[in-house]
């Protein structure tokens, strides 16, 4: 098999696999073994993660010369820093000597990286300043060609810096495509855009990466089951859920490859969520902004693994008010069971400090690992692997259900036409269809397509492609 | 015995009590153990270089940054049947140690102790492991009786080997 090859690398069996969430668009079914199987997950590290834009932290993360953090693509280990001219980078976290990583901590501030191996010493844009006993043994050695490397691409938006080790891999503009309408009104109706609190909370979980990332492209029906004592309680105000009457919702598929679902009060009636005075119309278009204003509930995914999510939650709901903050979401494959979450909270930067408190304070009593929302979700999604990794899975060719809204199933509409943004867009949070696009985009990657199939006729170039396992056979 | 000795012991007690509350799901009685103003925080704990000057406990990130408020929330969600995360419960085993009285101001005493919380839920032998210490505040009340008034524990880890925390530490 070639390399430039659209089929997945791997046996006949996980490609019959593969070859069935590409016609998840008509089924609305997938083969439950996606959620694990140890094959499928190394093709994913070199398909999805070796060739996407995978998300990489926030700008408010470094703000200062020599502030870095280590951050992963993948199961590749980079130092995400803000060098000593201001400029942001993404270095393979990789001694050009004999290969050990330079970084050991989390995050910190250094204006230069030290290699405990044999001291190498790299200054933090990457340039090899340091070579002990240069002079004496390894005089021809040229330090110009063994600066730390780069990832292949690095770019950001609005705040979101992202990473590619693909050379192949579009600009991330065009990655993100039409979906930036969509981060623009999450990211942009505040002034001077948001800001990280603290550090990402971490932890590991028994599941794959791809159920919370499904889930977050808006499965809203599972709030209402899951989520219910969080709802009986008024942790979240019955009256914004999905059920709430008084909330416009859409769900938006097919966005160059990306989805999300978002609900908000019409006209511009503010929730209360966030004060009001953080509002800024730049940079926004009118309808934009109003939905923004009025924004309820969002949740989306970047594929592959960025989700992001504003809701209006209440911590306690006889005492304290209800609050919005925004939440990124990574979700880091580990292998086909096991997945690290990696939290960030956010808050407007020009709200007050009170709001900024309770605005994160809110956060993680709702999502986070204590969080009375996602508590919940990790006591479900572990489930899924179980089962997805089972002989019986295998033998019975089981499959998972996202047919909410394929053919006749229920009465939404397809409102694209009178929408002002772009995507197919359906009046209802209670579709499938955000997942379906999930899926879709993941069948693509796997088939080295581009995720958004209105660029199909505009195929990446495909140099050097090392061979897989499976290939190499 | 002296009253160094009296008091560690009466702190003991109340943190074992405590512990006892909290293993057996006797969360509302657990409630009953918090001051009013309980302050109860779990910081992230950061992994530095040596020397780094900023803690390796977050100033800004916290697993918890709980009040009386938000966490008898969390308790009357527990009690609710749609609360999977407890359902079926954690089994948990608190084990308190080290407890060491290392500071008396008025009603207040300030307590560090080492606590390890085995924590298993699953159809299967595994389990998970927290492990961290705990700065407590003990204040007597009118009758003498301590409470709980702050909280900070500091966890060994840095990524959260479980699931999830829908316990308290
Ligand atoms: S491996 Fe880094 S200096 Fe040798
Ligand atoms: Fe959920």
């Amino acid at each position: 098999m070639g390399d430039t090859s659209n089929q997945v690398s791997g046996s006949r069996d996980v490609r019959d696999v593969v070859e069935d969430v590409g016609r998840v668009a008509e089924t609305g079914e997938v083969p439950s073994r996606i959620h694990n199987d140890r094959e499928i997950h190394e093709v994913e590290l070199e398909r999805v993660f070796g060739e996407m834009w995978v998300f990489v932290g926030h700008v408010s993360e470094i703000p200062e010369p020599g502030d870095y953090a280590k951050r992963y693509v993948g199961d590749s280990p980079f130092i995400f820093v803000r060098d000593e001219t201001g400029e942001i980078r993404v270095l393979f976290d990789s001694c050009q000597h004999r290969g050990t990583t330079v970084v050991r901590a989390e995050q910190g501030n250094t204006s230069h990286f030290r290699c405990p191996y044999h001291n190498w010493t790299y200054k933090n844009t990457g340039e090899l300043v340091g070579v002990p006993y240069k002079n004496e043994f390894y005089q021809e050695l040229d330090t110009c060609e063994h600066a730390l490397e780069s990832a292949t691409q690095v770019d950001s938006y609005r705040g979101l810096v992202f990473a590619t080790i693909s050379e192949s891999a579009p600009p991330l503009e065009e990655y993100l495509g039409d979906f930036t309408w969509y981060l623009d009104l999450n990211l942009g109706f505040v002034e001077d855009g948001f800001e990280v609190v603290g550090e990402p909370i971490r932890w590991e979980i028994d599941t794959n990466w791809k159920i919370g990332a499904d889930n977050f492209t808006g499965d809203s029906y599972h709030t209402l089951a899951t989520h219910k004592s969080a709802m009986d309680l008024d942790i979240f105000p019955p009256e914004l859920s999905a059920t709430g009457a008084e909330r416009a919702p859409a769900d938006v598929t097919n966005c160059s490859g990306h989805s999300c679902m978002l609900a908000y009060l019409e006209n511009g009636t503010l929730t209360g969520g966030y004060p009001p005075e953080v509002f800024s119309a730049d940079g926004l278009s009118a309808d934009q902004f109003e939905i923004a204003r009025g924004l309820v509930s969002s949740v989306g995914t970047v594929f592959p693994n960025l989700s992001f999510l504003q809701m209006n939650l209440n911590a306690d709901p006889d005492d304290r008010e209800v609050t919005a903050f925004l939440n990124l979401r990574k979700w880091q494959p580990l292998g086909p069971k096991k997945t690290q979450l990696w939290n960030w909270i956010l808050v407007p930067r020009t709200a007050s400090e009170e709001f900024k408190e309770r605005a994160y304070d809110t956060g993680i009593a709702t999502f986070s690992i204590s969080g009375s929302f996602e508590v919940d979700d990790f006591a479900v999604w572990d489930g899924i692997a179980e089962a997805a990794g089972s002989t019986y899975v295998k033998k019975h060719r089981s499959t998972s259900n996202f047919q909410m809204g394929v053919g006749e199933m229920s009465d939404s509409a397809d409102i694209s036409e009178e929408w002002p943004g772009p995507g197919d867009v359906y009046d209802t949070n209670l579709e499938d269809g955000t997942m379906r696009t999930f899926y879709q985009s993941w069948y693509r990657a796997m088939t080295h397509r581009r995720i958004d199939a209105e660029r199909e006729d505009a195929p990446s170039k495909r140099r050097d492609r090392r061979p897989n396992q499976e290939e190499r056979r | 015995m002296n009253d160094e000795h009296l008091l560690t012991l009466e702190c003991r007690q109340f943190l074992v009590t405590e512990a006892e509350l909290l293993d057996d799901h006797r969360l509302h009685e657990w409630l009953e153990l918090l001051t009013d103003d309980i302050e109860y925080r779990v910081p992230r704990r950061v992994m530095r270089e040596r020397g780094a000057e900023a803690s390796e406990f977050s100033d800004d990130g916290f697993l918890f940054r709980d009040d009386r408020g938000t966490l008898q929330t969390r308790v009357e969600r527990y009690d609710k049947e749609y609360a999977w995360a407890e359902n079926p419960p954690s089994r948990t085993r608190r084990i308190v140690g080290n407890v060491r009285p290392v500071e008396r101001a008025d009603d207040d005493v300030t307590v560090k102790n080492n606590v390890i919380v085995y924590r298993s839920q699953g159809d299967d032998a595994d389990h998970d492991l927290i492990t961290g210490e705990r700065e407590d505040v003990l204040r007597r009340n009118d009758d003498g009786e301590f409470r709980l008034a702050r909280r900070t524990v500091r966890l060994d880890q840095t990524v959260l080997p479980t699931r999830n925390l829908s316990i308290f530490l």
